[in-house]
C-alpha cells in the first residue's frame, strides 16, 4: 500500500525537519554578512545552503557548521561568477576601506584574508569551538588557533583605541 | 569551550551585527532548478569532452601528409652527383647565422605563403676552392630546418631531414642557388654534405649513403670530385 507523505515527513525521514534547518538560518545569514556579503547575496547563499540541507540524504553531523561552510562557498562562487560577467567593473572597482570618520569591526574584518575571516566568523558569530571550526573548514585545529591569533592581533592593531569600546 | 574568545570582540560583533537587516525567512523547499543545474553542469562537461575529442580526431584527419622522411637522392656515385649539382664548393663552416623564411606565395612570389612557412638556418661558409660554379669568398648557405603547414584550424610543424653542419668543420658541399635570392645557396639533393676530416665522410639521413659513398681519404675524394667536374 502507498501513502502520500508531506514535505516535512519526507525531510524528517531524510534527516531534517524544515524547522530544524530554519532555526539556524539567521545565524548563518549574519555570518555571511560578517564575511563581507551584501544582504541580497547573504540571503541567496543562505537559502541555497538550506535547500541543500533539506535535500541531504543523510544526517549531517553538525548542521550549523555545515550550513555556514556551504553558504559561504555558495556566496564566494556567486561573487566569482558575478566578477566573470563584469570583468571591467571588477578590475576598476576600488577596494572599499574603512570609513575615515568611523572605524568598524566589519569594515576591518573585510580587509583580512578570507581564511582568517572564515575562522573568526566561525568562532565569534557561529559560536563554533576550535575543533568544530577545524572540522567544518577542513583544516587542523592548530591552524585554526594560529589563524585566529593572527587575525585578532591584526584587528586589534587596526581598530586601535576603538577596540576597547 | 570558547574560553579563548576575546569578550570585547564578541561584544563588538554582536553590536555591529545587530544593525544588519534581519534575515527574511523564505519558503524553504527543494527547488527543481537544483536538478537542472546539475544537469547543466554535467551537460556542459559532456559537451566540452565531445568538443575536445572531436578536435583531436579532426586534427588527425586534417593533418597534412609530411614529406619528412622522404629523401630525394641525386645520384649513387660522385660523377652523377657532380652532374646534378649546380655549385660544388670546398671550405669551412665559419658560423651559424640567423634564420630565413624560404617559402613564397605561389600566386605572388614577392610575398610569403600564408598557408606554408619554410624556415631555413643560415651558415657562413668560407669557400676554399670551387669545384663547380664560380664561387669565392664567404657565402651564405641556408639549410632547411622546419616547415609549418596550415590546415584550418591548425598549424602542423615538420622537422627537416637535413643534418646541420658543424661549425668549424671542413666540408665539400653540393649546392644550388636559392630561387628567391641569388646570393644565398641551399643544399642540393642528397647526399649533399661530405665532411673532410682525416677522411671524407658522407653526412646524410639516406640510409644507403654509406654503401654508395664509403669513407675515403680526403685527397682521393677531392681528386675524384675534380676529375668528375672536368669530364664533360
Amino acid at each position: 500500500m502507498w501513502y502520500a507523505l508531506d514535505r516535512d515527513t519526507v525531510s524528517m525521514i531524510r534527516g531534517y525537519a524544515t524547522a530544524e534547518i530554519e532555526v539556524e538560518l539567521p545565524r548563518v545569514y549574519r555570518a555571511l554578512i560578517a564575511l563581507g556579503a551584501r544582504v541580497d547575496e547573504a540571503e541567496d547563499a543562505t537559502q541555497d545552503a538550506a535547500e541543500r540541507a533539506l535535500g541531504s540524504k543523510s544526517r549531517i553531523k553538525r548542521l550549523d557548521a555545515w550550513l555556514y561552510v556551504v553558504a559561504s562557498r555558495r556566496w564566494r562562487q556567486s561573487r566569482l561568477r558575478a566578477r566573470l560577467f563584469r570583468p571591467l567593473e571588477w578590475a576598476h572597482a576600488a577596494v572599499p576601506g574603512p570609513g575615515t570618520d568611523r572605524v568598524t569591526l566589519l569594515g576591518e574584518l573585510a580587509r583580512l584574508p578570507i581564511r582568517q575571516r572564515e575562522v573568526l566568523v566561525a568562532r565569534y558569530v557561529m559560536g563554533l569551538s576550535q575543533r568544530e571550526t577545524a572540522d567544518a573548514l577542513g583544516i587542523a585545529q592548530g591552524t585554526v588557533s594560529a589563524t585566529q591569533a593572527q587575525a585578532t592581533k591584526k584587528l586589534r592593531e587596526r581598530l586601535g583605541d576603538t577596540y576597547e569600546r | 569551550m570558547n574560553d579563548d574568545l576575546d569578550p570585547r570582540l564578541t561584544a563588538r560583533f554582536e553590536r555591529e551585527l545587530a544593525a544588519v537587516p534581519a534575515y527574511r525567512v523564505a519558503a524553504l523547499d527543494i527547488r527543481p532548478r537544483s536538478r537542472w543545474r546539475r544537469f547543466a553542469v554535467f551537460g556542459t562537461a559532456a559537451v566540452v569532452a565531445l568538443v575536445l575529442i572531436a578536435g583531436t580526431v579532426a586534427r588527425e584527419v586534417l593533418a597534412p601528409r609530411s614529406s619528412a622522411g622522404t629523401i630525394a637522392v641525386a645520384g649513387r656515385d660522385l660523377p652523377e652527383l657532380v652532374r646534378m649539382s649546380e655549385v660544388i664548393v670546398v671550405g669551412t663552416v665559419l658560423s651559424k647565422g640567423g634564420t630565413r623564411v624560404t617559402s613564397r606565395d605561389p600566386n605572388d612570389l614577392s610575398r610569403e605563403d600564408p598557408n606554408y612557412v619554410g624556415i631555413a638556418q643560415d651558415y657562413a661558409f668560407a669557400v676554399e676552392s670551387s669545384i663547380k660554379g664560380d664561387v669565392s669568398g664567404t657565402i651564405t648557405v641556408s639549410i632547411s630546418s622546419v616547415s609549418r603547414v596550415k590546415r584550418e584550424p591548425f598549424w602542423y610543424e615538420f622537422k627537416s631531414d637535413n643534418i646541420p653542419p658543424r661549425v668549424g668543420s671542413r666540408y665539400a658541399l653540393f649546392l644550388r642557388r636559392f630561387a628567391f635570392d641569388a646570393s644565398v645557396y641551399v643544399l642540393d639533393f642528397e647526399p649533399s654534405q661530405f665532411e673532410l676530416g682525416t677522411m671524407a665522410v658522407v653526412r646524410s639521413r639516406w640510409l644507403d649513403a654509406k654503401t654508395y659513398f664509403p669513407d675515403r681519404p680526403v685527397a682521393d675524394f677531392l681528386k675524384a670530385l675534380r676529375d668528375a667536374a672536368a669530364s664533360p
